[in-house]
C-alpha cells in the first residue's frame, strides 16, 4: 500500500494526491470486518509515507496496543 | 470548487460502501427514506448501523467518511445502486428480463456469478418522460453528517451510468433520455449542496468502460461528457468523480484490469475536482500516464482492492 502510494507520488505532486480504496466495500460480498481491516490499513499504509515526507500522521484508534487487553 | 481538501494532503477515505451489520436485516424496499423513518424498526436499525459505519472509519482514522450507502436494500449483487433511483423515479414501469449488452459481454453464461446478478437486475422500462422522485439525497446526507464531525462524503450514481440500466420506449433515442437524467440528477446534487453538503460524489461515468468497446468514437465519449457535466451545473460543493472497473457482488467484471489510458483525457474534462482511479486492482499500471498530464484536479486512488478478501499489509511491497 505505502509502495503503490510512493509510486503515485513519482507522477503525481503530493498536494494532488488523494488516498482511497479502488471501489466500495459492498453490503454483501465483504463481511464488515474485512472492510474495517481495509480501512485500518489503508490509514497506517498512508501514515507510513506521510512519516516519510514529514507530514502529520493520523491516529489510527482502531491500532493502538493501550486500547487492546490482549497481550503477547 | 476544491474545499475539503484544499488544505489536505494525502487525505483518505473509502469510495462509500460498508457491508451491512448483520443486524441490520430491514430494507426501504421502494418507500422514501423520509417516510421509512417513521418505522421505529427500520428508524433504529438505519440510524444504529449509520452510526456504526461511521465509528469504524473514525477508529481507523480515515479523514473523510461515508454513510456506507446504507440506504441501499440488501440485494443481489450490489443492485440497489442502479435500482434506488429507479424504484423512485416516475416514467418508469415494468423490468425486462435483460440486462442492456451486460448479458451478451464478458463471456457470460448460466453457471456465472454475473450472470446471476445480472439476472436479478431486472432493468426498468422507461414508458414517459422521466421526472423526478423521493431520493431524498440531502436528507441522508444530513442524517449521516449530524453523526460526524469529520466530513461526510455523500455519493450517488451518475445519470449516464442509471441509463445504462433502462429500456428507453418513451424517448427518440437514448441521449435524449439521458439528458432527460441528467436534469433530474442535476436538482437531486443541486439540492444536497445547498443542504450544506460538502463533498459530493458521482458515481461511474462510462468513458472508460465505453472506451474499451469497439466502435466507440470520440464523438460517443465527448457526448458522455457534455452529459455528465450537464448534471453537475451549478452544484456548489467539492466534487468528486467516482470510477472503477466494475464491482457486481465484489466481483472483477474484466479478467485483465483495462486501461484507462484512451479514456483519460476525456475524464479530465469533467466537471470535479478529485478524480479517483482503480490503482490497487493493477499495481498501478496507469500511474505513469500522469508524467505528461497537467491538471489541477486531485487523484484519487484505490490502494485497496475491494475484490479480495485480505486486509492488505499497509507496507505490502508491490510485485
Amino acid at each position: 500500500m505505502a509502495a503503490l502510494i510512493r509510486k503515485a507520488l513519482e507522477y503525481i505532486p503530493k498536494e494532488q494526491l488523494v488516498i482511497s480504496t479502488d471501489c466500495g466495500f459492498g453490503r454483501e460480498g465483504l463481511s464488515r470486518r474485512i472492510a474495517f481491516y481495509k480501512c485500518v490499513a489503508l490509514v497506517e499504509g498512508t501514515n507510513i509515507v506521510r512519516r516519510e515526507l514529514g507530514l502529520p500522521e493520523a491516529r489510527v484508534r482502531a491500532a493502538d496496543p493501550k486500547l487492546w487487553f490482549a497481550s503477547r | 470548487m476544491l474545499t475539503v481538501t484544499r488544505d489536505m494532503v494525502l487525505p483518505t477515505t473509502v469510495t462509500g460502501s460498508y457491508p451491512r451489520p448483520l443486524w441490520f436485516d430491514r430494507s426501504l424496499e421502494g418507500r422514501s427514506f423520509k417516510s421509512a423513518l417513521g418505522d421505529s424498526l427500520f428508524r433504529e436499525q438505519y440510524l444504529d448501523a449509520v452510526a456504526s459505519i461511521i465509528a469504524e472509519q473514525e477508529a481507523a482514522g480515515l479523514d473523510i467518511v461515508t454513510d456506507g450507502d446504507s440506504r441501499f436494500d440488501l440485494t443481489v449483487g450490489g443492485k440497489s445502486w442502479f435500482f434506488y433511483p429507479i424504484e423512485r423515479l416516475g416514467g418508469i414501469e415494468g423490468h425486462r428480463d435483460t440486462s442492456r449488452g451486460w448479458m451478451s459481454r464478458h463471456g457470460l453464461r448460466p453457471g456465472k456469478i454475473l450472470w446471476e446478478v445480472q439476472e436479478a437486475y431486472q432493468p426498468g422500462v422507461v414508458r414517459r418522460k422521466l421526472t423526478r422522485g423521493p431520493l431524498e439525497y440531502a436528507e441522508l446526507w444530513k442524517v449521516a453528517q449530524r453523526m460526524s464531525d469529520r466530513p461526510v462524503k455523500f455519493g450517488a450514481i451518475c445519470a449516464p451510468a442509471l441509463a445504462s440500466m433502462l429500456w428507453n420506449e418513451h424517448y427518440v433515442d437514448d441521449k435524449a433520455m439521458i439528458l432527460d437524467l441528467c436534469d433530474i440528477m442535476n436538482a437531486e446534487f443541486r439540492e444536497v449542496a445547498a443542504a450544506g453538503c460538502p463533498l459530493i460524489q458521482v458515481e461511474e461515468p462510462p468513458h472508460h468502460s465505453r472506451a474499451l468497446q469497439e466502435g466507440t468514437t470520440d464523438a460517443d465519449l465527448e457526448f458522455q461528457t457534455m452529459a455528465f457535466n450537464r448534471q453537475l451545473e451549478g452544484v456548489d460543493a467539492e466534487i468528486w468523480v467516482h470510477t472503477c472497473w466494475g464491482n457486481p457482488n465484489q466481483q472483477r467484471v474484466h479478467w485483465t484490469v483495462p486501461s484507462y489510458e484512451r479514456a483519460l483525457p476525456h475524464l479530465l474534462q469533467l466537471k470535479c475536482d478529485v478524480l479517483t482511479i482503480e490503482c490497487a486492482s493493477s499495481d498501478g499500471r496507469d500511474l505513469p500516464l500522469f508524467k505528461h498530464i497537467k491538471t489541477d484536479k486531485k487523484i484519487g486512488i484505490g490502494v485497496v482492492n475491494h475484490c479480495n478478501t485480505g486486509s492488505n499489509r499497509p507496507s505490502m511491497w508491490r510485485r
